[in-house]
């Protein structure tokens, strides 16, 4: 395997006692220093798929590398920090007094638990019994543990859950720092706006497989609207001079600018049209889904068409950059 | 290793569980092997009739049978409530789902496991010496108001008396440890552990008198062997007038050796068990 990668999986599968199979056939790999968004819907595999990068879930069959080592060996394990799920602390003990305990396990002093305390925003309230906490307070416990090793790979499942907007507002520049750092880092996350700002790439899978993978860009280009977006004035010539063209299957103003239903291959040829005809262009490209009408459409898509899970579906290729896939893994 | 055993050390001795279970005990032994025989002896004291009895008794809570009167109360008693001590130390982690936090941070999970196993065997240490601790403190008050000679047994003899109790309590123990393990609750190990040692063994050991070929069975057994073990060191039977759960027996190296297969089977068990299942 190539050690450019901090995370690697190929084919796994978990299969539970009962036949549920948690994690089909996944591949996915995530290179050193980037930060990946792991997206999908509940059910889809994201916690069992993260339970397996620490060792705390056995695969049923595939390969797994982690920091260039084995989930769960003592050497990958002091380099990856983890929050997984909801946080799971003794509610008897105060968050400093759990954080010492993780200490004391990673092999790491004491005063590790108050820089981190620190970094996350709990030091007011690290001598409280846990069980006090509040679920913001919880998860940030939870995020503190994560960073307790100086980790160079963190594995973040759901990091904001419970926070308020400031919370998530802080959660969000503290991810945004580590990526900067150099750290790896797998996030999952329901908020969608909060990965496709933190994020450099984002892995999208549903009913335990891969169903894409690429920059938020990407994803967003990858299921093309089938339309363009164009701000001309003035409007009325632009949508007669857009209609007579025999591509054009239709023309609406939106807001002052004009969704176009044809092929953004269209756009140069529409764009000399226009210009030609005497109407002046100030904005042509094609018309992008948002992060959550992609997410929606890609989980949508796998959820209906499971038999034809295995069929890669090529839906779009950017003409720069790498190429944006759809479908299953394997 | 050793960071394993400091960071359950940290969990454990901050657990009130763990504490209430040995102030608990240690409560019941002095009911049980003082409190009870004294009162019943000041009861029958002025009976001339009864006079052999009350003396027994009073003999009985008196510095010079600190041992049999100590070993005997653990067999039946001590063994059940630290049963219940096994399964909480490991129980809790699955209740409070902290085996995530433990088991993501560098040791090994067969180190987290020894650690938890070896703070369990200190816990038990502690309560055999407490017990006795507080049983010699007692009888050697009860010496001063009744104006006898406290006669305290020989040292090598407590000694071995406190070997003993630890012996039974850790190899209880560990049972409630493995089914915590087993059953990944603490509430159902403490059932099923209770329903194990106080009514299956001691169901089999009363069909052992009248079925002969349980009576191989019941020497690997964990209570008749507690019970057993004490017996060899002089405590009294049931059917000689002495505590439920001794059993009369001439040596101690059976008992001991079932015992001690007991505590590393379960232990290792355990550890075996929790080492290879997924966390959930």
């Amino acid at each position: 395997m190539d050690d450019r990668f901090a995370i690697e999986l190929e084919a796994v599968t978990k299969r539970y006692q009962g036949g549920v199979t948690a994690v089909d056939g996944l591949d996915l790999r995530v290179r050193e220093g980037e930060v990946l968004g792991f997206l999908g819907p509940n059910g889809a595999g994201k916690t069992t798929t993260m339970r397996m990068l620490v060792g705390l879930v056995r695969p049923s069959s595939g390969h797994i590398r982690v920091l260039g080592q084995p989930p769960g060996t003592p050497g990958q394990l002091a380099r990856v920090g983890a929050l997984i799920e909801s946080p799971a602390f003794y509610p008897h003990l105060s968050g400093r007094d759990n954080l010492r305990l993780a200490a004391r396990y990673a092999g790491m002093p004491d005063s590790a638990a108050d820089r981190v305390l620190s970094e996350v925003g709990l030091s007011d309230r690290a001598g409280s019994p846990y069980r006090t906490y509040s679920l913001g307070m919880k998860q940030r416990l939870g995020v503190a543990t994560a960073l307790l090793k100086e980790p160079i790979l963190l594995i973040l499942d759901e990091p904001t859950n419970g926070l308020d907007p400031a919370g998530v507002s802080e959660m969000r520049e503290l991810l945004r720092s580590l990526g900067q750092r150099g750290h790896t880092v797998l996030l999952s996350s329901h908020v969608l706006a909060e990965v496709e700002q933190v994020c450099d790439r984002i892995a999208v899978i549903n009913r335990g497989r891969l169903v894409a993978e690429g920059t938020p860009d990407e994803l967003r280009g990858a299921l093309g609207t089938g339309m363009l977006l164009i701000d001309a004035e003035p409007v009325d010539r632009a949508v007669a001079c857009l209609r007579e063209h025999d591509l054009v299957r239709a023309v609406e103003a939106v807001d002052g600018r004009l969704h176009v239903t044809a092929d953004p291959a269209l756009a140069a040829e529409l764009n000399r049209r226009l210009v030609t005809a005497g109407i002046d262009v100030r904005e042509l490209r094609p018309l992008r889904h948002s992060l959550e009408e992609a997410f929606l459409e890609l989980t949508a898509t796998h959820r209906s068409d499971a038999a034809d899970a295995d069929r890669e579906q090529k839906i779009a290729e950017p003409t720069d950059g790498p190429e944006v896939t759809t479908g299953a893994s394997r | 290793m050793i960071a394993s055993v400091r960071a359950a050390w940290f969990a454990d001795r901050r657990r009130p569980a763990v504490w209430t279970v040995t102030a608990t005990w240690t409560i019941l032994a002095l009911a049980f092997g003082i409190g009870i025989p004294y009162l019943v002896h000041l009861g029958l004291a002025g009976d001339p009739e009864q006079a052999d009895a009350a003396e027994s008794l009073l003999a009985a809570v008196l510095p010079g049978q600190l041992v049999t009167t100590g070993i005997g109360l653990f067999p039946l008693f001590g063994g059940a409530i630290v049963v219940i001590l096994g399964a909480l130390v490991v129980g809790n982690e699955y209740r409070w789902g902290t085996l995530n936090l433990i088991f993501t941070q560098r040791p090994r999970r067969g180190q987290v496991l020894a650690g938890h196993a070896v703070v369990l065997c200190g816990l038990t240490l502690l309560i055999a010496v407490l017990t006795f601790g507080a049983l010699a403190l007692v009888t050697g008050l009860l010496a001063m108001v009744e104006g006898r000679a406290p006669g305290w047994p020989p040292a090598a003899d407590l000694a071995g008396a406190v070997a003993a109790a630890w012996l039974i309590c850790t190899a209880h123990a560990s049972v409630g440890w493995f089914l915590a393990i087993a059953f990944r609750s603490t509430a159902t190990a403490i059932a099923v552990g209770l329903v194990w040692t106080l009514v299956l063994e001691n169901a089999i050991s009363g069909l052992a008198l009248v079925l002969s070929p349980l009576q191989l069975l019941q020497k690997v057994l964990l209570a008749p062997s507690s019970g057993a073990l004490a017996g060899a060191l002089g405590a009294r039977s049931q059917f000689d007038g002495g505590t439920p759960g001794v059993m009369e027996s001439s040596s101690a190296l059976l008992p001991v050796i079932v015992l001690l297969g007991y505590t590393l089977l379960m232990f290792g068990l355990g550890s075996w068990l929790a080492a290879r299942r997924d966390v959930s």
